[in-house]
């Protein structure tokens, strides 16, 4: 496997850490950057399912709610600390009312939508 | 009055003199003085340097009160930029062994930044692969396995 190259003192001491450390580095991220993490390495595979905030920016692409959707129903965290939406591109109603459902299925406790609507 | 000292002890057997409302920021090592005053604290999964990083930041952070109320060393402002300093001059296997310094000892404020250190670096990562070769992470997946997470996980960016 190409990765397997060790330099300097190339001790993997992040894979270690207990879950709930990696999820709390992992809250501060870009859930898109948070679910990345989920192809790094099996130990990593299920930690981003427990981050207690999510972060979702939608910004120049169409939004497949659907696909979302099936990703965030493997999102199992049972309290959600904080939901923040950006949305740069126009997006519907239905779409913004799913969101705020799914944040208060988990009990969030505090809300962040930031959306802008432009004229195309 | 004298401030009230305690001593830490590091791995390697080095002991610290630390003042006690320092060391405190710590919850685990609150608790242990209050159950056993006077006595010095072995932290045998420390090291000297990691410890002595560590009680570089308790003393930034503590909250003095020396008699003319309480007072914070540092504005806000300035901690939050001396913090941001602080991890930036740390290299990445101390940081993370400071990190579990702070998630051993009970260090909130410290973990905090330790983590946002850490999520920073990952958010600079351009895909994977570079994550992995950052923090020496081994791929331990097939390419067949890594393809099946990215068709599960269609979340566009």
């Amino acid at each position: 496997m190409a990765d397997k190259d060790k330099d300097g003192d190339g001790v993997d001491s992040i894979t270690s850490l207990p879950d709930e450390i990696l999820q709390h580095i992992l809250s501060s991220l870009k859930t898109a950057t948070a679910i990345k993490t989920s192809t790094l390495s099996k130990r990593w595979r299920h930690v981003w399912f427990g981050t207690p905030s999510l972060y979702l920016v939608w910004m120049g692409h169409d939004m497949n709610f659907d696909s979302i959707n099936k990703t965030l129903a493997r999102y199992t965290a049972r309290k959600m600390t904080s939901f923040q939406l950006y949305s740069g591109k126009n997006i519907g109603a239905p779409e913004i009312d799913r969101s705020i459902e799914l944040a208060m299925s988990r009990n969030v406790e505090t809300m962040s939508l930031d959306i802008r609507f432009s004229d195309e | 009055m004298s401030k009230k000292m305690i001593v830490l002890k590091s791995s390697e057997g080095v002991s610290f003199v630390v003042e006690e409302a320092v060391a405190r920021q710590s919850k685990i090592i609150s608790f242990l003085v209050e159950e056993f005053p006077d006595r010095e604290l072995p932290l045998t999964n420390m090291t000297s340097e990691i410890l002595r990083k560590t009680i570089e930041y308790c003393k930034k952070h503590v909250v003095e009160d020396d008699g003319g109320g309480d007072s914070s060393s540092s504005s806000s402002g300035d901690l939050k930029e001396w913090d941001v300093k602080f991890v930036a001059e740390i290299d990445q296997p101390r940081l993370m062994d400071l990190l579990m310094a702070a998630n051993y000892l009970d260090i909130p404020s410290l973990l905090d930044v330790t983590c946002q250190k850490v999520a920073d670096t990952i958010a600079a990562c351009n895909d994977e692969k570079e994550i992995r070769a950052t923090f020496n992470i081994e791929n331990d997946f097939t390419e067949e396995e890594v393809e099946a997470i990215r068709m599960e996980n269609q979340y566009p960016i």
